[in-house]
């Protein structure tokens, strides 16, 4: 369970992104962040995977309260997530079967383990067939598909998509969403950070909306800041 | 990617010429003290005697009363005692053929002093010691071993300040310019170490790669400086050794072969190679590993 509990960010710059946020996220949610650019929902996002903490408040993840974990431990924490950016964030010296492999070499698994996961992952996302090939070889859907195939490798409990349509056409975005609506559907909570409003409007989930940093809607449903 | 191969160049250019330097400097020094070592071995101090009157009992008497008294002279290793007969027949043997006749009248008239060789343990202190022998009742003159040897001693003390201020700057540089290439080849990587990052690396995991980059700079610097010092040095002592005959003086054999140094400057190099690789890495990773 992921609780915001009377978060504030206050960015160096002067930028308040968030303002006194409160909300529950319980084991197995789908949720949508929705908000224009620049409304705090990147940051939302940003202060669950420890890139940016929160000035005032507490971020709690199944009891433990996140803000005051040691550096150290950061990496730990992270192995329990998987990530997907709008730009895939792919390693383009790397094969797809790599880069896949990558994020399980890190956390030091075992070869044999790879050898088992990676083409598992690559079958789920529906691109066995680009093992062999280098990310600039794909189209921006597959590339993104490589992107969850590595995000879901390590079987993470947590899966944060921060825009994860944004370089995608219509088509393609709403594939992607339903990969992560499968992905949600083996049991991992899913939150995706998207002013996207066409596919939020399709999926009907539960939508938290931020504007300037307040949170003005939570609810199930299509893409609105009002109740 | 050619961006951090020039920078990696150019680090290691530094490296070898800070081990070099280093080098330079070490072997410098090392014969220096070879050439203290042996003007230690063969020179000493002369202190000749007023002649001391008296039947041979008191003479005696007299002279273990100086000798003792030189003796605790601070930095005096041996004292040799030298009769006014054997000081007069050293010099009768050291003449040519010759003149030695010319001596040998002296025998009844011996005007030679008795005297004492003092040798040092630190021919540093040379110039203190004979002071205090010049101070000592029955001691009429002194005479310093050689003025070579105290020149040497003093240039010897000022290439090692000047040494070892040239090797911290260069040192300092060159754990500089590591840590630049490896800020480099980190900003080169930079997307790399994000990710790596996001995924739930570790710092020491994320650090390695670059710590190894900068002990192989390191090290292959270390292994071309030795090869540059060995082979300049060798050429050096061999042109030495054709053209310097027997002298007699402590400037023979007064080079130090560099098969008796390589071990020790290798493995100076090699620790310190690696150790600027290391220090350079480091810095630059704790300055740029924020993700």
């Amino acid at each position: 369970m992921i609780e915001y509990k009377n978060v504030s960010m206050l960015y160096e710059s002067g930028v308040e992104a968030v303002k006194n946020a409160n909300l529950t996220i319980e084991k197995g949610d789908f949720v949508f962040i929705v908000g224009k650019s620049g409304s705090g929902k990147s940051t939302m996002i940003k202060m669950l995977m420890k890139e940016v903490d929160p000035t005032e408040g507490a971020i709690f993840i199944d009891g433990f309260d996140i803000t005051t974990m040691k550096k150290s431990k950061v990496p730990f924490l992270r192995r329990s997530m998987g990530f997907v950016f709008q730009d895939f964030r792919l390693l383009p010296n790397k094969t797809v079967y790599e880069n896949v492999a990558y994020a399980m070499r890190i956390v030091e698994s075992s070869p044999s383990k790879i050898r088992r996961q990676v083409p598992l992952a690559l079958s789920l996302v529906g691109v066995s067939n680009r093992a062999n090939m280098y990310p600039d070889e794909l189209s921006g859907g597959e590339q993104q598909r490589v992107a969850v195939a590595r995000a879901i490798v390590n079987n993470p409990t947590l899966l944060l998509a921060d825009e994860p349509t944004g370089n995608l056409d219509p088509i393609t975005a709403k594939e992607i969403i339903n990969l992560l609506n499968d992905i949600n559907l083996r049991g991992t909570t899913v939150i995706i950070a998207t002013h996207a409003s066409d596919i939020v409007n399709a999926m009907q989930k539960r939508v938290i909306a931020i504007d300037k940093g307040v949170i003005c809607r939570d609810e199930k449903g299509g893409y609105s800041y009002e109740s | 990617m050619w961006g951090s191969k020039k920078t990696a160049i150019s680090s290691l250019v530094i490296i070898i010429a800070t081990m070099v330097m280093l080098g330079i400097f070490v072997l410098i020094t090392v014969n220096i003290e070879n050439i203290i070592k042996n003007a230690e071995e063969v020179q000493g101090i002369q202190v000749f005697l007023y002649d001391i009157n008296g039947d041979d009992a008191l003479v005696e008497e007299k002279v273990n009363s100086i000798q003792e008294k030189i003796l605790d002279i601070y930095s005096v290793e041996s004292v040799k005692y030298i009769s006014k007969e054997e000081g007069l027949r050293n010099v009768i043997e050291s003449v040519d053929e010759q003149y030695k006749s010319l001596y040998e009248g002296f025998e009844n008239d011996n005007p030679i002093p008795a005297s004492f060789v003092v040798k040092l343990e630190n021919l540093e202190q040379s110039q203190n010691v004979q002071n205090q022998l010049e101070k000592i009742e029955g001691v009429k003159s002194v005479i310093s071993s050689d003025v070579a040897t105290e020149a040497i001693v003093s240039i010897g003390s000022t290439i090692n300040i000047v040494g070892i201020v040239i090797l911290v700057i260069l040192l300092v540089i060159s754990v500089f310019i590591i840590a630049n290439t490896i800020k480099i080849t980190m900003i080169a990587r930079n997307k790399e170490i994000t990710i790596m990052k996001y995924v739930g690396a570790t710092d020491g995991f994320i650090r390695l790669p670059f710590i190894i980059e900068g002990m192989v700079i390191g090290l292959f610097g270390s292994i071309i400086a030795t090869i540059i010092v060995g082979l300049a040095y060798n050429g050096i002592y061999n042109s030495y050794a054709e053209n310097i005959k027997t002298t007699g003086s402590i400037i023979d054999n007064a080079l130090v072969q560099f098969s008796a140094v390589s071990q020790e400057l290798m493995i100076i190099y090699i620790v310190l190679g690696v150790g600027i690789g290391v220090v350079g890495s480091t810095i630059s990773i704790k300055k740029h590993l924020n993700v």
